[in-house]
């Protein structure tokens, strides 16, 4: 066992070695991240803490937002909010399905994680639109207290389709990266892998060549 | 997408071949081999051969690498090839056609319709020169080459499409920084890897300061500014990476070239680039017994290039290299402007067609040093300028308190503390290097680039206070003329960084240069892990160029699919249509889309720019003389129905597309439409085919098949 793990050592300080295993690492602790999301809320539909809801603006409390009628809705500031303060257990996404009279400029949810936290700019997410031209949050994976939809950020009338909590993903939701993620995928393990590199050049010089040590030091032990 | 790859596997050739022939380091040749190509396509288009010019460099370019893998095998040529920053612009280049030739984005702000879309698209619909080729307006004709020259190059074997040009501005950014990491040898990736994020994340870095809702895009814009800061960037450390290389400079002279014809005003990062280059020349900073001892051994065939590499050791040399590098960057520029604009705009003049007039630079020059010197008494617009400027380098306004820092530019903050940022880049490049001689070196391009920075910033204020007119602001667009220079002196600062990181670490000296070599290395990292950190704060990867949602473009898209259907419903095939345009609540933005969304056909300038009696422009608004009802004669083109006729037969108009139009133009030009505008009030047509000619021209309805817009 310890020869094979002094082998492993000498092959990883090959240069193209320490690059191969990061993008191997990387990737499949990304794979492993994925596999664990798409499991754990599998397993909160199964038992019930990750549950899908139907929402309808009259669930949230209004702020600066009015009925006009069904579903239309004026706002009548450029800052409305819908207060959502009974959430689910598990809150993972946010749907929301709208049209506007006229540019509604930033659509953000904020959210809380403890009781009496103040919602901050620190704490929101921005929508991803879909193709359908609904707004879709995701929210991080932690626990959610509370939600806060600012649907707009002016002074337009909105017209409510479907406002749907955790609705359920396909399972290529959980493993798709995205254009982001496999951005990310190219660069990071590069990244890491310089970094140790560098990390294990420094260290072997200063083994090799004593370089931090004091002159007086090695004087005294020469 | 295979044009693409097709143009990627040209530029590689000619890469390859510079490598095995000059001995050029390999990180170096693509934007060596991108200028040199935008060149070429720039000269065969003034010579009026585009197309069998361009043709001929591809094949030149097949030609040269057969032979340099003929001559070298192909094994020895892919290792001299291999090194991180090559690798980076290959991979990279291919990439990047693969993403964009999927999502396909499209134009979307305003000066990539009225200027850099347009000119690209005339020259491939074309296949000439947009300065010649037929369009409905004269003025942009007389833009500089570079970049429509090398998005034309990229898609010459294909259709025209819109993201081609964003690839081919990427290939350029790639060459950039490539050249950035040149000097990086593959078993050194450790400088190599954060060196290259630092290089991608530049142009974000450098130009987003503020979080956005909507999707912000900036490597998929065509304006010319972030290209002309790289190139900036990139002919600075092409210089000083062949000198540290100990390779020819010639290769510093297309790129130069290239960069004098990227933009009217950022032909001054062309000369404050040759200007630092004469000044580095000047100082001698290598003994003639070292240089000459260590120049590569080659055979007499290669005289000419080693000729190139032996010369910047000698004085002759020297003074050879300063006059060409200054050459290169006033000499393409000066022939484009005064002698073939000139001509072609001489020619424009005898056809009947008019330039707008401005006030020549030299002669705002020369104002505005007499108002500065207070040899002349200073204009209202001059103190309001200076005043405006000096508040957006020095200090930003937040909640109505002045903070130091300037106003918002970059992800660093405002001009203050760019400049700030890479003055202690270059204070610790220059404590970190060993070599004495090298950091003076490094000392006196930082003061050359801050010299030159003073400069352009005074060019700038000129441009504001004697060109741009009251009606355009006191300092517009003030952030993108500034960041590219920024762009550009901020690279070179990284460059110096990470030659103070790739110093060769020898045991035998002192202990203190290691550890400034490994402490220039861990500095790179830092930078590297700053700028991603505040890049995801800023610019998260979803909002950006890679991650945008597929209804970013949507209005767009349907802009065009809207233009197909005019061009469908117009086109016989016999003829390329000239359109004249009306819509009565046009500023002229209308115009310019429309202008690029119905090429190949023709959007005419709709009017006659010095007609008396309106704004003096063209397209779209009209109205009979009588019917201006008091309203200000700026706000309509005047013309009587007669001249109306008249125009359009002169012109050559065979459609007339009624984008929008209000009772006042009904009352004014009922009486020249055959259904007396019915079917365009009734929204079942846009479309009027021209009949006759003269006082006997009128206009009837097209039928369209699918319902108006």
């Amino acid at each position: 066992m310890k020869e094979k793990w002094t082998s492993f050592i000498k092959w990883l300080q090959k240069p193209w070695a320490l690059v191969l295993a990061c993008y191997v690492v990387v990737i499949v602790v990304s794979f492993g991240v994925m596999l664990s999301q798409f499991v754990a809320d599998k397993m909160g539909i199964a038992n019930g803490t990750l549950v899908e809801m139907n929402l309808t603006p009259n669930d949230f409390e209004l702020i600066e937002l009015e009925q006009i009628e069904g579903n239309l809705y004026q706002s009548t500031l450029d800052d409305p909010q819908m207060i959502l303060l009974q959430v689910p257990q598990t809150v993972r996404t946010l749907r929301l399905e709208s049209s506007y009279s006229s540019k509604p400029y930033e659509i953000d949810l904020y959210y809380t994680t403890k009781p009496g936290q103040d919602y901050s700019k620190t704490m929101r997410v921005w929508p991803v639109i879909q193709s359908d031209g609904s707004y879709l949050f995701t929210l991080p994976r932690t626990h959610i207290e509370s939600l806060r939809l600012d649907p707009a950020s002016a002074a337009v009338q909105i017209e409510f389709g479907n406002i749907t909590l955790n609705e359920q993903q396909s399972v290529i939701h959980y493993f798709n990266p995205g254009w982001s993620g496999l951005v990310l995928l190219l660069i990071m393990p590069a990244f890491i892998a310089a970094l140790l590199r560098f990390v294990l050049i420094v260290i072997q010089y200063y083994k090799k060549n004593k370089i931090f040590v004091n002159k007086s030091q090695t004087n005294q032990k020469s | 997408m295979l044009d693409i790859l097709v143009a990627v596997l040209a530029i590689t050739c000619l890469c390859l071949f510079l490598k095995n022939q000059f001995k050029i380091s390999s990180g170096f040749t693509p934007l060596v081999a991108l200028s040199t190509t935008a060149l070429w396509f720039s000269v065969v288009g003034m010579l009026g051969i585009l197309w069998a010019g361009g043709l001929v460099w591809y094949i030149v370019c097949g030609v040269l690498g057969v032979f340099t893998l003929g001559k070298h095998s192909i094994k020895s040529s892919l290792a001299n090839m291999l090194s991180p920053a090559f690798l980076l612009f290959l991979l990279g280049s291919i990439l990047v056609c693969i993403y964009l030739g999927i999502r396909q984005p499209v134009l979307h702000e305003w000066d990539e319709y009225s200027l850099w879309g347009t000119i690209v698209k005339i020259m491939k619909e074309n296949n000439e020169l947009y300065t010649t080729a037929p369009s409905g307006f004269a003025w942009a004709s007389t833009q500089t080459p570079t970049l429509p020259a090398i998005s034309y190059f990229v898609q010459f074997f294909g259709k025209y499409a819109e993201w081609k040009i964003y690839t081919a501005y990427s290939i350029l950014y790639l060459s950039v920084i490539s050249a950035l990491m040149a000097t990086v040898p593959l078993r050194k990736y450790q400088v190599a890897v954060p060196l290259g994020i630092v290089g991608l994340l530049t142009p974000w870095f450098m130009t987003v300061y503020n979080r956005e809702y909507e999707a912000k895009l900036v490597w998929l814009s065509s304006y010319g500014d972030i290209p002309a800061g790289m190139v900036f960037a990139g002919v600075l450390v092409l210089y000083f990476g062949l000198r540290t290389k100990k390779q020819p400079l010639w290769p510093v002279i297309p790129v130069l070239a290239a960069l004098a014809l990227i933009k009217d005003n950022t032909f001054v990062f062309a000369l404050a680039a040759a200007g630092i280059m004469v000044l580095d020349l000047l100082l001698d900073w290598r003994k003639k017994k070292d240089e000459k001892s260590s120049l590569p051994r080659v055979s007499p065939t290669k005289k000419i290039a080693i000729l190139g590499n032996s010369a910047q050791y000698t004085w002759i040399g020297r003074i050879i290299y300063m006059v060409l590098f200054l050459l290169s960057a006033i000499a393409p520029y000066m022939l484009w402007t005064n002698c073939y604009i000139a001509g072609v705009v001489a020619a424009r003049k005898s056809a009947g067609i008019t330039d707008p007039n401005s006030l020549s630079p030299f002669s705002a020059l020369l104002a505005g040093t007499k108002m500065l010197f207070g040899l002349e008494e200073k204009s209202t617009r001059f103190t309001e300028v200076w005043q405006e400027m000096w508040k957006s380098f020095l200090w930003n306004t937040t909640n109505g308190n002045k903070r130091i820092g300037g106003a918002p530019l970059s992800m660093l903050g405002g001009g203050l503390m760019i400049v700030f940022v890479i003055t202690v880049l270059f204070v610790f490049a220059i404590i970190l290097l060993k070599n004495k001689k090298v950091r003076v070196r490094i000392g006196v391009a930082y003061g050359a680039m801050l010299l030159c920075f003073i400069g352009y910033t005074y060019e700038i204020f000129i441009s504001y206070v004697f060109i741009f007119g009251d009606g355009q602001g006191l300092t517009p667009s003030y952030n993108r003329y500034m960041y590219g220079y920024y762009i550009g002196w901020f690279l070179l600062a990284v460059y110096f960084l990470a030659q103070a990181a790739l110093q060769t670490l020898n045991p035998q000296e002192k202990p203190i240069y290691a550890i400034k070599t490994f402490v220039a290395q861990g500095a790179i990292f830092a930078f590297a892990g700053v700028m991603m950190l505040r890049t995801s704060m800023l610019l998260p990867l979803y909002n950006s160029d890679i991650g945008y949602t597929q209804d970013t473009f949507s209005s767009q898209k349907i802009e065009q699919n809207y233009a197909d259907v005019l061009n469908q419903t117009m086109n016989s095939g016999a003829q390329t249509e000239r359109i004249f345009y009306v819509n009565q609540t046009d500023n002229g933005e209308e115009w310019f889309l429309y202008h690029y969304l119905l090429l190949p056909n023709i959007l005419d300038y709709s009017g006659i720019a010095t007609k008396a009696g309106g704004p003096g422009g063209g397209g779209g608004t009209y109205t009979a003389p009588e019917l201006l009802n008091g309203e200000p004669a700026t706000n309509y083109n005047t013309y009587a129905p007669l001249e109306l006729q008249e125009y359009m037969t002169d012109a050559g108009i065979t459609y007339v597309f009624l984008d929008e139009i209000d009772d006042r133009f009904v009352d004014s030009y009922a009486s020249l439409f055959t259904d007396g505008l019915q079917q365009a009030k009734n929204g079942a047509t846009v479309l009027y085919k021209v009949n006759g000619a003269g006082s006997s021209l009128m206009l009837s309805p097209v039928e369209m098949e699918v319902a108006v817009r």
